[in-house]
């Protein structure tokens, strides 16, 4: 036993400890609402078959373009389609394209902005080079042209939205992994004899997440706004899948006589992109270690 | 030179050098060469502990990471127990980083705040294979005990624990591999002083039950006075007198580490610092002096000071200053 | 005999109220939803070309003490619950906001620990002295140019009239302190409060600037009130010495007397752990366990937890008592100052 005086062995060891980070989270009134609305949706999304009333792909004739009525909550558009039934398939595409091109654009950009900016050097400055490069085309320009080029379905829309959000997120976990490695402990694990990888993934992933999902949620809103936007144009997925892009192009047309068409996908992106921003600002200031305590 | 019972030290460090390049200024920030070591050569023997004193830009905490190869260096050579740190191969290099270890100053800084305790003191045991399953997790509580941790430690985070607890979780982690030489680069200066004085008797049963031998880089006197054999004391990257901590305390020779000692707070209202001392800037890494780099400071600078950097001769048995007040003595 | 009470003891006194009087402070933090007495029932007074030296570890209350007299607790997480802070005849605690702002930096000015975030980085240092000037004298842009060019030389800048415009960056740690010092002086404050100036500096440095320091007290009658944790500057600037731990004041003396006879078994313990440049290696006797944090505070005496004299009595709380013989050293304990 060790006859240093320290601290008194029944003492547990303490400190003023800061609120933890779920508290802080879960008293932000923000972050709270944009996770029910966002919660709210997903389960409509994923409940889909169950919740819409009407198949969204089953025409009637007889029922084009009906205004909003007891049946029809949120009227019917040009091929008799239920519109309501329309948005609630609609959300599976945004949400589903959303979070698979987000995921993709964070995993593959994480682990790049990670070993860039731990390793330095040549590799540091060809990525970042290549980054600059592809941060200067705007994200629509570059879904539009990916699309167009490689052809309008599921996959080459993830993959388009996916390339757009790599750079932004290699500059977020540089940036990051660059901060990181200021602090002692990366020096640390190197005098102990680790090894590059083991320090990367081990160490400095772990801690810079915070900034990642906070990215990653703004990201999603983002990717969610360009999916509508290609389909809008005409480059998301193909019809007669309900998209809320697509609705919109389709009620396009009857903007003023028929606006519900226009109007109720418009608030569902609405929607979905206030929820994310809420929760990417939430935990934004959930995570920050310098808000005050 | 400080010798083992095997007649060499235990670490020799010769002529080391390093400059750093950075981009300064603003707003069209210019690349200046910045001098951190300057040919810095001093011995540690096994069990010993030598102090590295001086001030902000002497270069002090750049050594360790030289030493450790946590930084490469232009120039010089590290040798420990007769093996050519610089040289080594990736995997001599790992089994070296066993036996030469480190402590940081910021305790919140040194650890990953995302791993708990028994992770972050088992994670170098399970690396280099000194343990497995069950053991690693013996190993941690021993250590723990050791630094004064209770075993519930192992459960929390870095950011459960005060300063002084971090630290000795650090020091632990230090431990873990069985390290010969430890440097400490400032480790209690980030620390109240009754918080300090316990890690300082902690190092202290630390270097005789182990034998370890410390490189104690501090910028406060008094500390390495109580703590270290030795002491070197390096002035803008170059070492500028180094001897017995006894004999450089009682009588520094070099006239840098005499202000040092003047201008160190004494609690003795009767020994205040002396107060009327010269006025000036202490000079910039970047554009050192011309010569000795303490000459513009020198109250007794003579004309060669400013031409001729004096070189670091041994005056008296294992003292040696490098100031032109002190010729070596003729043969 | 330390410098400035050596210097001290050929100045004339005007007897007048001291410049800066508290009395019973006690200021309070709050935790989640509870509040914590941080500074509790904290009296002294400085007087006219005196250096109090508030003195204590980490979360003893002395830069709190600090803020407080300055009425720069953060909003909404600290409060001054009970005392009254008199300052060159206004009670702060009374006045209203925009008076305390009027006061601040005008009869009573601060300077911070790290002159690197406490000047702004992107105006130029004479801007930042002159400022004061401007806002509380209401002097023309030249004139308070003037003045900052005087100042800079008062503090012992060299070229100042060459780097009046230049940035906080061009400076080294040591100048940028003095051009903090400059701007705390500008407007010629009775009051000056420095929280730590010199804990970040190189130890030469910090030699230098606590010169300037007791000269500029000597030049312009200041009372200076030095936060701090080191007791060898304690025992080389100043004149009377209050040691906090916990919130509490345990121990206020003269520094002659207090370093003859540290009576506190705090400030004995402390003085104990301090190892020392003027003695050989003795052994060091670490004070065991460490300061508990707000929340666990014992409610009598602070120092109880880790005290070697401890005895029942302390779960109460000890009145601060002069000591037999001295009456100017006073201590708060049951067993050394009963």
């Amino acid at each position: 036993m060790s006859a240093t005086t320290a601290a008194t062995p029944t003492a547990t060891p303490t400190a003023i400890a800061a609120p933890s980070a779920w508290k802080r989270a879960t008293r932000s009134g923000g972050l709270m609402i944009g996770l029910v609305i966002a919660a709210v949706m997903v389960i409509i999304a994923i409940a889909a078959p169950w919740l819409a009333p009407y198949d969204p792909n089953e025409q009637n004739v007889l029922l084009k373009l009906e205004p909003p009525s007891a049946d029809h909550w949120f009227g019917t558009d040009a091929f008799g389609r239920d519109v309501l039934s329309r948005v609630i398939y609609g959300a599976r595409i945004s949400l589903f394209v959303g979070a698979f091109a987000t995921l993709a654009g964070v995993l593959v950009g994480t682990v790049i902005g990670v070993v860039s900016g731990y390793l330095g050097g040549m590799v540091d400055r060809i990525v970042t080079a290549a980054t600059d490069v592809l941060l200067s085309f705007p994200q629509l320009i570059m879904g539009l042209i990916l699309v167009a080029v490689l052809g309008a379905n599921m996959f080459n829309l993830i993959l388009a939205i996916a390339i757009t959000a790599v750079p932004a997120f290699i500059r977020v976990a540089r940036a990051s992994t660059l901060a990181m490695k200021e602090r002692d402990f990366v020096d640390a694990c190197r005098a102990l004899g680790f090894g590059g990888p083991r320090i990367m993934f081990l160490h400095v992933l772990p801690n810079i997440m915070d900034e990642v999902v906070v990215m990653g949620s703004l990201w999603f809103a983002a990717a969610i706004r360009t999916e509508s936007t290609l389909a809008f144009i005409g480059l998301g997925v193909p019809p007669p899948t309900a998209t809320w892009g697509g609705i919109i192009r389709d009620g396009f047309d009857n903007l003023l006589d028929a606006s519900w068409l226009s109007i109720f996908p418009s608030l569902a992106i609405l929607a979905i992109m206030i929820a994310l921003n809420l929760i990417g600002d939430g935990l934004r200031d959930a995570t920050d270690p310098r808000a005050p305590q | 030179m400080t010798e083992t019972a095997t007649g060499a030290a235990l670490l020799e460090v010769r002529g080391l050098s390093k400059t750093f390049s950075e981009k300064r200024g603003w707003p069209v920030p210019k690349t200046v060469a910045v001098r951190a070591l300057d040919g810095v050569s001093f011995d540690v023997a096994r069990g010993e502990a030598l102090g590295i004193v001086g001030e902000s830009g002497c270069g002090k905490s750049t050594v360790a990471r030289a030493c450790l190869r946590l930084i490469t260096p232009d120039a010089g050579s590290v040798r420990f127990d007769g093996i050519d740190v610089a040289a080594a191969s990736a995997s001599a290099l790992r089994t070296l980083r066993q036996r030469l270890q480190i402590v940081f100053q910021d305790p919140a800084s040194a650890l990953d705040p995302r791993q708990r305790i028994a992770d972050a003191l088992g994670e170098s045991i399970k690396v280099h294979g000194i343990a497995r399953g069950k053991a690693v997790m013996d190993s941690v509580l021993r250590l723990l005990d050791e630094v004064g941790l209770p075993p519930s430690a192992a459960r929390r985070f870095p950011h459960e624990f005060s300063g002084g607890q971090r630290q000795r979780i650090g020091i632990a982690r230090a431990l873990a591999l069985g390290p010969d030489l430890v440097f400490a680069d400032e480790p209690v200066s980030a620390l109240d002083v009754s918080v300090q004085a316990q890690i300082l008797v902690l190092l202290d049963e630390l270097r005789h039950r182990r034998r370890l031998a410390f490189v104690f880089i501090s910028h406060d006197l008094g500390v390495v006075r109580h703590f270290c054999q030795r002491v070197a004391v390096m002035y803008l990257g170059r070492v500028v007198e180094e001897g017995p901590v006894p004999a450089i305390f009682e009588e520094p020779l070099h006239p840098y580490t005499r202000l040092l000692k003047a201008s160190s707070p004494i609690p003795d209202p009767s020994r205040a610092v002396a107060l009327d001392l010269q006025e000036g800037e202490p000079p910039s890494p970047v554009d050192p002096p011309s010569g000795c780099h303490f000459h513009p400071r020198c109250p007794y600078v003579m004309a060669q000071c400013k031409t001729v950097a004096p070189a670091l001769q041994e005056v008296a048995p294992r003292r040696r200053v490098a100031c032109h007040l002190f010729p070596a003595p003729a043969t | 005999m330390n410098v400035a009470a050596a210097a001290r003891a050929g100045a004339a006194e005007a007897s007048a109220a001291a410049p800066l009087v508290v009395e019973g402070l006690t200021t309070s933090i709050r935790i989640d939803r509870r509040w914590f007495d941080a500074v509790r029932d904290v009296s002294f007074a400085v007087q006219q070309r005196e250096t109090l030296a508030l003195v204590g570890e980490s979360g003893c209350g002395k830069s709190l003490t600090a803020l407080s007299v300055m009425g720069l607790l953060p909003a909404g997480v600290g409060r001054i619950s009970a005392g009254r802070i008199t300052v060159d005849g206004v009670d702060m605690t009374a006045a209203s906001e925009a008076s305390a702002q009027a006061m601040r930096g005008d009869r009573i000015g601060m300077i911070f620990q790290e002159p690197m975030t406490s000047l702004n980085p992107v105006l130029t240092v004479g801007f930042q002295i002159a400022e004061s000037l401007i806002e509380h004298h209401g002097m023309s842009g030249r004139q308070a140019r003037q003045r900052a060019l005087e100042l800079m030389e008062l503090v012992r800048i060299p070229a100042a009239a060459q780097r009046i415009d230049a940035y906080a960056h061009q400076f080294s740690g040591g100048m940028r302190q003095r051009v903090m010092i400059a701007i705390a002086l500008a407007c010629a404050p009775k009051v000056l409060i420095a929280d730590e100036p010199t804990t970040a500096l190189d130890v030469t440095i910090q030699a230098q600037v606590l010169a300037l320091l007791a000269d500029l007290q000597q030049r312009e009658g200041l009372a200076v009130l030095l936060i701090t944790h080191n007791l060898g500057v304690v025992a080389s600037v100043a004149d009377r010495v209050i040691v906090m731990y916990g919130g509490d004041v345990v121990e206020s003396a003269d520094v002659d007397a207090f370093f003859a006879r540290p009576t506190h078994p705090y400030s004995e313990a402390l003085l104990a752990a301090m190892p020392r440049v003027d003695r050989s290696a003795a052994a060091l006797a670490p004070i065991p366990g460490q300061v508990p944090t707000l929340p666990e505070l014992p409610a009598g005496c602070r120092f109880q937890s880790r005290c070697p004299l401890r005895v029942d009595r302390c779960a109460e709380r000890p009145p601060l008592m002069a000591l037999a013989g001295s009456p100017g050293h006073s201590v708060r304990c049951w067993v050394r100052a009963p």
